[in-house]
């Protein structure tokens, strides 16, 4: 049971590295970026061809990954996403539900149905103690996924970009009269929420393989950790994360595997009968 | 304009038109010269589309038969007929289908048609067969359930799943008898949806009636992202043999969470799909060794049975690479078919049929590791057979039934990856 429960939580820190940017720029900006799963999806590529190619480390793929999706957030930013501002969100979603579907479209076209997977001795480790089996990867990105978290916290907290940005999430209309330039503030919320795409990729890749449509298999999840943890604040993506991990590993352990979704769909209804904006959220 | 050009000029028109006077007289003469209508043989597969490559290769399995015997002088008995190849387009969707072989019927008249791959599409393009009442040879679809729609002209020769399915079964009784060992506890692990759940209902049917007890019983949502609890429940119920059925992006998470949780059963029988796919091994490298997997066919068959290594010499010469299952069985069906014209002497749909109800074929004729071809009164051929392959070394080899083996099977107690 010791290990179910080990193998649950490292899964929903997972989890929560997923949705962590996602729930960035709903939070800030209002828009539902179904796209992100797919921004992970190239993020993973990206990884996996530095490793197959030029023999680059999977963890160091993130200082190319960081830099590579925050310029391509930024952008999209600016090119896309910014004229579908004022539109309703109904509009937004289909807007993105369309990125994603070019970005898997492309990737289908460029690299093929193939699953690939990274395969060195690292994404092979396995730590045993105790008659415990941790994945090393995977133990490695719950830790990074924690990592980011705290890091996008104080960022937010404690630097003036963090404070306008925050500003910005309150009321668009009064940060701009404060002389906050929210088109540039959205940008690089944007950049940074979709860096964290980047950053997911690299370490779904150490474990997961690699195949066009892996955003699909993370995809619903990622709304339901939002929305159970609470939409639009960073740290509730933890707490959400934890939530479905667990729900669904013990409860798949004990009920057997069938009930998996059914049991994290319940949790999800639970939560959203008794506490709508999520188990953290403030109810923005 | 010099006159030599403009000599040279007239020369050109004067061939060309020559050339179209020699070619419509050729045309029309020739055919009249042929002393017998061709045999019209419709194939309808997927030659476009997401299965282009499976369908242009069946095919072209199914060409090589032709081309050899149109030019060993055609089908004997009916006074040296040609055997004429009407290729239909499926795309692989059901409607499509129905629409091709309505058109091969109504329109090219044709006496035989044989397809159509994915069972969905064969449901239908039969269906049009038997409205028409023109004979259908199906060699490669494998639900159960098109042979027991009582269909007239319906007549299937490779084995279907449930049998395919029972092979996993008994193939552990052979390798208990064979290693003088007990494996009487199944786990059986598969996905949700049609396919795990059918063929885990016929291991849950058929494995006990052997004496087999049924110790886990676990259905997982397909697509998973994480496997562990899964896997963990299987090492906390004890049992002898794992049975799985799983497609690719499953069986790559599988194997890689039984690798960190330490888990390995003592007999792991997988059924085909995900565990076959060359993206499986191609991933996961060693780790994916000595998983038995259950087969209709495999490439190193040749090693083991003449009329397979016939088919497969003529193939590779032909088209420079080795038959696969889907191939295989197009060309034996494209033989047999041969054998059907020959028997019937006659072009008629009933004179045919008869010819293929008539059919008993043995072991040593088929180039599929079959016991022979014989069809029951559904049209379906119960002497198919599967077979079990193990991957050995990187390559899959043919195991089982022992008589067809290749090499011996290797029951590694420790996993590949110790």
């Amino acid at each position: 049971m010791a290990q179910v429960i080990i193998s649950s939580i490292l899964l929903g820190g997972i989890y929560a590295l997923v949705a962590v940017g996602f729930n960035l720029i709903y939070g800030v900006m209002d828009v539902i970026n179904c796209a992100q799963a797919d921004m992970m999806m190239i993020a993973m590529y990206v990884t996996y061809w530095s490793f197959a190619l030029y023999g680059v480390h999977p963890l160091l793929a993130i200082f190319i990954n960081i830099p590579l999706f925050f310029v391509a957030g930024f952008f999209a930013q600016k090119l896309i996403i910014d004229r579908l501002l004022g539109a309703p969100q109904f509009i937004q979603a289909v807007a993105t539900i369309g990125m994603g579907y070019v970005i898997q479209n492309v990737a289908l076209l460029v690299w093929k149905e193939d699953y690939r997977m990274i395969l060195n001795p690292y994404t092979d480790s396995t730590l045993r103690f105790a008659g415990i089996n941790l994945s090393v990867p995977l133990l490695v990105s719950y830790i990074g996924s924690l990592a980011v978290v705290a890091a996008l916290y104080v960022f937010l907290k404690k630097t003036d970009l963090g404070v306008a940005i925050r500003a910005t999430s309150e009321s668009r209309e009064a940060a701009a009269l404060m002389g906050i330039n929210v088109k540039r503030v959205y940008a690089i919320v944007f950049g940074v929420g979709v860096a964290c795409a980047g950053i997911a990729g690299v370490f779904t890749s150490t474990f997961y393989y690699t195949y066009p449509m892996v955003g699909t298999a993370f995809l619903l999840k990622m709304f339901v950790v939002v929305v159970v943890g609470g939409c639009g604040d960073v740290l509730a993506s933890v707490a959400g994360g934890l939530t479905i991990g667990l729900a669904e590993g013990i409860g798949a352990f004990l009920l057997g595997p069938s009930w998996k979704e059914a049991i994290y769909q319940s949790v999800f209804l639970l939560v959203l009968a008794l506490r709508p904006q999520g188990i953290f959220g403030g109810g923005k | 304009m010099s006159l030599a050009s403009k000599k040279a000029k007239y020369g050109i028109v004067a061939i060309v038109i020559v050339a179209i006077i020699v070619g419509i007289g050729y045309g029309y003469v020739i055919p009249t010269l042929t002393p017998k209508p061709a045999v019209k043989v419709g194939v309808v597969w997927p030659v476009t589309g997401a299965q282009a490559l499976i369908g242009r290769d069946q095919v072209n399995a199914f060409t090589l038969v032709v081309d050899e015997v149109n030019n060993a002088g055609g089908i004997k008995s009916l006074g040296g007929s040609k055997i004429e190849l009407l290729v239909g387009d499926t795309k692989g969707d059901p409607k499509t289908g129905a629409a091709e072989a309505e058109r091969l019927i109504t329109e090219a008249k044709v006496h035989v048609l044989v397809g159509s791959y994915g069972s969905a599409v064969t449901a239908t393009t039969s269906e049009v067969a038997e409205r028409y009442g023109i004979p259908f040879l199906n060699p490669d679809s494998t639900s159960p359930s098109l042979h027991a729609r009582g269909f007239k002209w319906f007549f299937r020769t490779t084995p279907h799943d449930e049998l395919l399915v029972k092979n996993m079964v008994d193939f552990v009784v052979d390798v208990g008898k064979k290693e003088g060992k007990s494996f009487k506890k199944i786990a059986i692990v598969y996905e949700n949806t049609l396919w795990g759940t059918d063929s885990a209902k016929v291991i849950k049917d058929y494995a006990p009636k052997l004496g087999f007890e049924i110790v886990l019983d676990m259905a997982y949502p397909a697509n998973a992202v994480d496997l562990s609890s899964e896997v963990l429940k299987l090492k906390a119920t004890p049992h002898d043999v794992l049975m799985q059925a799983s497609y690719l992006s499953d069986a790559i998470l599988f194997t890689r969470t039984f690798k960190t949780q330490g888990y390995w059963p003592r007999l792991w029988v997988a059924n085909d799909a995900g565990h076959i796919h060359p993206d499986y091994v191609g991933t996961l490298g060693k780790d994916a060794y000595f998983v038995f997997s259950r087969e209709v066919f495999c490439a190193d068959l040749g090693g083991g049975k003449d009329a397979i290594k016939k088919a497969n010499d003529a193939f590779r010469a032909k088209y420079q690479k080795d038959m696969d299952g889907t191939m295989a069985r197009s060309y034996t069906a494209a033989t047999l078919l041969v054998d059907v014209l020959e028997r019937s002497g006659s072009l008629k749909p009933d004179d045919i049929r008869k010819a293929l109800i008539a059919t008993n074929w043995s072991e040593p004729k088929v180039s599929m590791p079959w016991k022979g071809i014989k069809f029951d009164e559904n049209g379906q051929n119960v002497l198919g057979l599967g077979i079990i392959t193990e991957l050995i070394d990187g390559k899959w080899r043919t195991i089982w039934p022992f008589e067809v083996a290749t090499t011996t099977y290797v029951l590694s107690e420790k996993p590949p990856w110790a």
